[in-house]
């Protein structure tokens, strides 16, 4: 017997008496057998044999960069602002406005209503799907422009994962662009969020598809 | 035993990768960066959470907040324990929210949810096993998953491959002999 099949054999459970009396009759097993025990508890984890979905790997390189088509430097530069990829992104990104946008007819329209935050306000969201994300139209009623030191964000979320599509002072005729797709997201909200570091939400959600 | 008992393991990265590339968001290097390490970060949150879905939430989150964190992050070190320590606080997070949306939780109690299951306290031996799998070839791979994951004996295994026994074996020594040279520092440290 040598000190390979019996370690194997041990390893893969499948050793017998001949095995099992190698590896403590043999110096240079027992030496290694704490090594062997422990490999073999750190294997039987099931989680080590899951496999992600296919698809996880485009999902991941669509929410950070973009599909490979939208490569250009232009793109990725307003992508990084627009979600934040600097720490005082937050307080220098504008509202994109894209004169013409509203010339066709949006791909698809949700209601925003306020929240208990605030009351009075009430909007709707027209969406523009396109190849590298989406555009969106807000029309907004009844909600005060944004306090001295602070913005109001846009933020598509699915679960906790937030994606800010920009910030904005005046809540009339916004619009506003973000490189993920709506379909991925499935709650659209407005918060208030004070001017500094923080590139996450400040949870004083003031708008809300719920 | 706690997670700050282990060094980081010196040994270089599976590859490098272009982490400036990958901070300026372009596609290529977030497939590169994923590719290295996805399956490790899945192995972690799914080893976590314990639930498909909620594990590649969770490295849809480590991969966004490692772009968002990644030009502060010195492209010169390893980016491996980053990641990690990237990936383990999604897989908290993650947990925490299904926490309180499913136990009726209030918000308010952070310090019971602030207990994490026992499935959190082996992230880092799976991290490690995984990546190290991952640089094994993947004859060597399939011969581990089937005696370890499937249970097959030499010789099961060895007729689910389509190769000889004596193939199975020396496969497996040579398997068994790379693993304990990429986990020796994980052997050492829970010896
Ligand atoms: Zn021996």
């Amino acid at each position: 017997m040598n000190c390979d099949d019996a370690r194997s054999a041990f390893l893969s459970g499948d050793a017998g008496q001949r095995e099992l009396d190698h590896l403590g009759s043999c110096s240079d097993c027992r030496m290694e057998w704490e090594a062997l025990e422990t490999s073999r508890q750190l294997l039987d984890n099931p989680a080590l044999w899951e496999e992600p979905s296919p698809d996880l790997e485009g999902r991941v390189v669509a929410l950070i960069g973009g599909t490979p088509e939208q490569t250009t430097p232009t793109r990725s530069r307003a992508r990084m602002w627009v979600l934040g990829g600097g720490g005082v992104a937050a307080a220098l990104v504008g509202v994109f406005l894209w004169i013409g946008l509203s010339s066709a007819g949006p791909d698809w329209e949700v209601d925003l209503p306020g929240t208990a935050e605030a009351p009075d306000a009430s909007g709707v969201v027209r969406g523009w799907n396109q190849p590298s994300g989406t555009r969106v139209a807000l029309d907004i009623e009844g909600l005060p422009p944004a306090p001295d030191g602070s913005l109001y964000e846009f933020w598509f979320s699915s679960g906790e994962l937030h994606i800010s599509a920009g910030t904005f002072a005046a809540p009339e005729s916004v619009e506003l662009s973000v490189g993920v797709s709506r379909a991925d997201f499935s709650r659209l909200w407005i918060t208030l969020e004070p001017i500094d570091e923080d590139e996450s939400p400040s949870g004083l959600n003031v708008m809300d598809t719920g | 035993m706690g997670e700050g008992s282990y060094i980081s393991t010196g040994e270089p990265a599976l590859k490098s990768v272009d982490l400036e590339r990958f901070a300026a968001g372009e596609p290529d290097a977030v497939r590169q960066l994923y590719q290295l390490y996805g399956r490790a970060v899945f192995t972690v949150a799914y080893s976590s959470l314990r639930d498909r879905g909620l594990a590649e939430e969770a490295v849809q989150l480590t991969f966004l907040h490692a772009w968002r964190a990644a030009d502060r992050f010195d492209v010169d070190r390893d980016p491996k324990p980053w990641l990690y320590a990237i990936a383990r606080r999604a897989a908290v997070d993650v947990y925490r929210r299904e926490r309180r949306h499913s136990g009726g939780v209030p918000l308010e109690s952070d310090a019971d949810i602030a207990i994490l299951p026992k499935s959190f306290e082996t992230t880092w031996e799976a991290w490690e096993v995984r990546t190290a799998l991952d640089q094994m070839s993947r004859s060597q791979r399939e011969v581990i998953e089937a005696t370890h994951f499937l249970g097959l004996s030499q010789e099961e295994a060895a007729e689910k491959l389509g190769v000889a026994v004596g193939t199975i074996k020396s496969r497996s020594h040579r398997a068994h002999r790379k693993l304990a040279a990429l986990l020796s520092h994980l052997q050492e440290a829970t010896a």
